[in-house]
């Protein structure tokens, strides 16, 4: 005879209890509708944030714009950080990819040209990454990085060709003197299959000149940090060789800061910017547009302490019901069910009353944020930017918000003793 | 010539509770055999001990010395037999008749009677056939679909009945089986019980102290004071 998963029992029974059990049910589920509410407010309101960041760049660099916050690891940026659009698994981000696929897509089997400019830093061994700001092409040194090239010392080759950066990394300055040139390897890109393909061995080098080199204690000696002088120029509207980008890999604010003014100190005729005043260049096009950067602190623990009300509701209910169905769970254990499934059942209940709340609290806020953004192309448009993947952190955060409420009342009931409970009826 | 098999023994069986620091005594020493395939009655009075000592042949509940034997195997001790072990022979040879019925009040009658199966791993299917045969055989398959509060005492004790026997279990225990229904009911279901376990080759063991229903069995033994008071066949 073929068997039925003793799993599937045990959700059987929590659903036929759930849906049996109508007004325990209703109140629960009205909670974490509530708490699905808040929480997609706030999911939503964060992912728009970071389009609404990206906008005044945007409008600056034309087309997509990638923002990588100071310290962002290239592991948490590859599980897709609020705010940054990337290529999984292929190392260096692209910019404007929709452009790229548009361009690789009407002309199989063609090479991009050489990026019009950069402004960029790589990754470097610790894993750290430095903001990349690029345009109509994508970054990709080779597989391992560029910090890996440059450990094994192969990448530079004096040259006077090539466009000016600036080298701001002590440990490899000693190998590429003022004026020596860095090789970057840009792959060939062509679609194959309907994908988007990368073949570095039929790639283009290019090369960049070093016109600086600075020598200033980072964070982390493994760091590396290319500025191209140019492109930046380029991009701000500043006189080249009048202006000056500092772009490192920075999590102390005050070393940011001291950073910067060591820059200023030393090149008075140069403006020298750094990450903040990038933020600020963000921040005052966001007031252009009406727009304040509200603190999320107010938002984030009102919706914890939303969800902390949700787990009390979860857990007073499942305690609540694991006090009146002593009798189910002592018949159920009479009849050999064990302990263990009867806890997984009440678990199972709690997930899936707190699941089915939570999304559709998730569902009724996207619905109706997508009917007041749907067709907006301001800010406000922006700002309605509803994701699956915000859905599935809900998902993530309701199953482990009814574990840990529903926990307790799962193990109280898995120990009631039959013959005590039958014996009194 | 070797030990018979019973189908449930007791060997020096005492359950005792503690209420404010005083030692109760339900059941006390009591040994006893019960062959397969007869119908044995518990009767006594209130506080003699009968349920307590069903629920200890059983395994609804543990004793707290001597041991309790299922065709042969321990199955009841107060050390050796784990929670779990005790569970699955429960789950395998024991099915149970309880005065209140005991369905699940949030599965319907059929989902009651295929529980059993289901804890044995049955296909779905195959369990709700086997659980609608047998609630065709006890006259309520017209309510089937209906949850315990919407079927009558009889019913819900005809539903139970269904469920102790449907993974035909060797053995039936059954508590007050008819104390909570009419004397009409009463008397359908004994003939139940009584037919299904003959036609079955069923080891019954009934708790009552009603004299009508003890009469069916086979032995009936008396208790008084957690001890064996006498046997008659």
């Amino acid at each position: 005879m073929a068997e039925g998963g003793g799993e599937i029992l045990v959700w059987e029974l929590a659903y036929k209890s759930m849906i049996r059990s109508k007004h325990r049910t209703l109140l629960t589920f009205g909670g974490m509708v509530m708490a699905g509410v808040f929480l997609t407010l706030v999911l939503t309101a964060n992912s728009g944030f970071g389009k609404v960041l990206s906008r005044p760049l945007r409008e600056l660099v034309g087309g997509d714009l990638l923002i990588v916050p100071s310290g962002v690891t290239y592991g948490r940026m590859a599980s897709g950080y609020p705010g940054i659009k990337h290529l999984p698994g292929q190392g260096p981000t692209i910019l404007n990819y929709e452009a790229l696929l548009r361009q690789a897509g009407q002309a199989p089997n063609v090479s991009l040209p050489n990026p019009g400019f950069i402004m960029a830093d790589v990754f470097t061994r610790s894993g750290q990454m430095v903001p990349i700001m690029a345009r109509d092409f994508r970054i990709a040194f080779d597989h391992h990085g560029f910090g890996s090239r440059l450990a094994e010392g192969r990448g530079f080759q004096p040259s006077d060709e090539g466009e000016l950066v600036v080298l701001l990394s002590p440990r490899y300055q000693p190998t590429v003197p003022v004026g020596g040139r860095i090789e970057l390897l840009f792959p060939r890109i062509y679609v194959d299959d309907g994908h988007v393909r990368y073949d570095y061995a039929q790639g283009e080098y290019h090369f960049l000149t070093v016109v600086g080199r600075y020598n200033f204690s980072l964070p982390f000696p493994t760091q590396v940090a290319l500025v191209p002088f140019s492109t930046f120029c380029r991009l701000t509207g500043l006189p080249a060789g009048h202006s000056f980008f500092v772009s490192f890999s920075i999590q102390d604010f005050n070393y940011e800061a001291a950073t910067v003014a060591w820059f200023r100190e030393r090149l008075p005729d140069v403006r020298v910017f750094g990450p903040q005043d990038l933020y600020r260049i963000i921040v005052s096009g966001m007031q252009s547009e009406g727009l304040e950067l509200g603190t999320p602190v107010f938002t984030v623990t009102f919706t914890g302490l939303m969800y902390l009300v949700a787990a009390l509701i979860i857990a007073n209910t499942m305690y609540l019901s694991a006090v009146q169905r002593q009798r189910d769970v002592a018949i159920m254990l009479a009849m050999g069910a064990r302990p263990g499934q009867v806890r997984r059942t009440f678990l199972a209940e709690a997930i899936l009353l707190s699941l089915t709340g939570s999304l559709t609290g998730y569902g009724l806020t996207s619905f109706f944020i997508f009917l007041s953004t749907a067709g907006r192309t301001d800010a406000l448009g922006d700002l309605g930017a509803i994701t699956l993947r915000n859905g599935a952190v809900i998902a993530a955060v309701t199953v482990l918000a009814a574990v840990v409420a529903g926990s307790l009342p799962a193990w109280y009931a898995s120990r009631v003793q039959p013959m005590e409970v039958l014996r009194y009826e | 010539m070797s030990e018979p098999v019973w189908a449930l023994s007791a060997r020096g069986v005492s359950r005792w509770f503690r209420l404010d620091h005083q030692k109760i005594t339900a059941v006390d020493k009591v040994s006893l055999d019960i062959p397969t395939g007869t119908i044995i009655a518990l009767v006594g009075q209130s506080g003699s001990g009968k349920s307590t000592l069903l629920s200890l042949l059983g395994g609804l509940d543990r004793p707290s010395e001597g041991q309790v034997f299922l065709d042969g195997k321990l199955f009841g001790d107060p050390v050796l037999v784990s929670e779990s072990q005790r569970a699955e022979l429960r789950q395998r040879h024991i099915g149970f008749v309880f005065q209140a019925y005991n369905l699940i009040s949030t599965l319907t009658a059929v989902e009651n009677v295929m529980f059993p199966l289901r804890l044995a791993k049955l296909r779905p299917a195959l369990c709700r056939e086997k659980a609608m045969h047998l609630l065709g055989e006890m006259g309520v398959a017209d309510r089937a679909k209906h949850l315990p509060s919407q079927l009558s005492g009889g019913e819900q004790q005809r539903v139970a009945i269904a469920r102790a026997i449907v993974h035909e279990p060797g053995i039936i225990l059954a508590d007050e089986p008819t104390g909570s229904v009419d004397s009409k009911n009463g008397a359908i279901i004994m003939d139940l019980i009584t037919g299904l376990c003959r036609k079955r080759g069923k080891t019954v063991v009934l708790v009552t102290h009603d004299p009508s229903v003890a009469e069916v069995a086979d032995r009936i033994v008396h208790l008084k004071d957690g001890k064996i008071a006498g046997v008659e066949a």
